[in-house]
């Protein structure tokens, strides 16, 4: 969440932030930016990337846990970004926008490529396996690395189930750390519709995880 | 799982042990309760996917990205076929277009009789055409005929 407020000036959490007052995403500096791409400006479209790569780079890794994955797919996004930035509608933030089409870009990574195993100890670096040593809570600390892939597999095959906009929206919630408050102005919709969506998403995960456990040879991984 | 818990759902993700009349709801609820701590280890999951610190990409990836996109750009008009939603929606539309020829072939000729019909016999008769034709070669003959009976050697 640290990246996502150090580019976007998120009203601050708290009383304050009650006021519910709706953001405008065609008045921000942002969507100046975006109107300067949308008129060919490369410039513009440098400072985007500039502005949103490591955040990107993030996510990817996040899911991924590769870097020559998340290098290839983050290249995949701007590239997107470059093509459709065009029909940008600034009815969510640039980067609910981004944030989207990035996640979107790992599923179809993963599906194109009918990756089984998601994640193998052989594909890591040992970079990757300093950095995700490092990235772990520290509770987690004491389970062996096999474990925590098994677990980090399987939460990624669960998100495949439900829709994409369910599962950005979760993870927008879960791992960036956004309060439904947040969500809100971030997305134009109102918070109960945010609370309804959640909701499903919650309930569909936890479907698709009692599917899962009940096939042969399930991962004891939950 | 019960309204006042599921309105309450996100606030009980985030925050610790409820309060009042939620606390008294999820004593009284087991199926509640269940729902909501297995929603609970569901979120501790899910921040497995968030790295502890960012990661930086190497340098020189704006560059990258451009070559990227102009490679993109440059790519065959054909991709538009055969990648994408647009892709295979047309794949579909192609199946659907050959099955549906192929049963209005199949129905068309069995209307006709063509399939399963007894063999049809062609009976050739001589008709008037040919008879005129016949007519004239044997007056041509007979021509030809009177002209050598009565050819002479003038030179002689």
């Amino acid at each position: 969440m640290n990246g996502l407020t150090a580019t976007i000036p998120f009203p601050a959490v708290g009383e304050a932030s009650r006021t519910k007052t709706k953001l405008d995403h065609r008045t921000s500096e942002e969507a100046a930016l975006v109107r300067r791409v949308q008129a060919q400006d490369e410039m513009a479209f440098r400072e985007i990337v500039e502005r949103y790569q490591t955040k990107v780079f993030s996510i990817i890794y996040g899911i991924l846990r590769n870097r020559n994955d998340a290098e290839d797919i983050a290249q995949q996004v701007f590239a997107k970004i470059y093509f459709s930035i065009k029909n940008f509608d600034f009815r969510s933030s640039l980067l609910t926008w981004i944030y989207k089409i990035t996640v979107n870009e790992c599923y179809d990574y993963l599906r194109k490529k009918k990756v089984r195993k998601l994640v193998y100890e052989s594909d890591f670096t040992t970079d990757d396996s300093l950095l995700m040593e490092n990235s772990e809570p520290a509770m987690d600390q004491s389970q062996p690395v096999d474990k925590r892939l098994a677990q980090h597999d399987l939460v990624v095959k669960l998100l495949a189930k439900i829709s994409a906009e369910d599962r950005s929206l979760i993870l927008l919630k879960e791992v960036e750390g956004h309060s439904v408050e947040e969500l809100s102005q971030m997305t134009g919709m109102n918070e109960n519709t945010i609370k309804v969506k959640l909701f499903r998403a919650r309930q569909k995960l936890m479907k698709a995880a009692q599917r899962l456990s009940k096939l042969p040879g399930a991962a004891k991984a939950v | 799982m019960h309204g006042p818990i599921r309105e309450k759902l996100e606030e009980l993700l985030e925050a610790g042990a409820p309060q009042d009349e939620t606390a008294r709801h999820l004593e009284a609820c087991q199926d509640c309760a269940a729902e909501l701590r297995i929603m609970k280890e569901q979120a501790e999951f899910l921040h497995r996917l968030r790295p502890a610190e960012e990661v930086e990409p190497a340098a020189g990836f704006y560059a990258r990205v451009v070559q990227r996109i102009e490679d993109s750009a440059v790519r065959s008009v054909w991709s538009v076929f055969t990648e994408g939603a647009f892709g295979t929606w047309l794949a579909y539309a192609s199946l659907a277009l050959a099955l549906l020829v192929g049963g209005w072939l199949v129905t068309t000729e069995r209307h006709d009789g063509h399939i399963g019909s007894e063999p049809v016999i062609a009976r050739q008769s001589p008709s008037g055409a040919d008879m005129q034709v016949k007519g004239d070669q044997a007056h041509q003959r007979d021509v030809v005929l009177v002209n050598l009976a009565s050819y002479s050697d003038q030179s002689k």
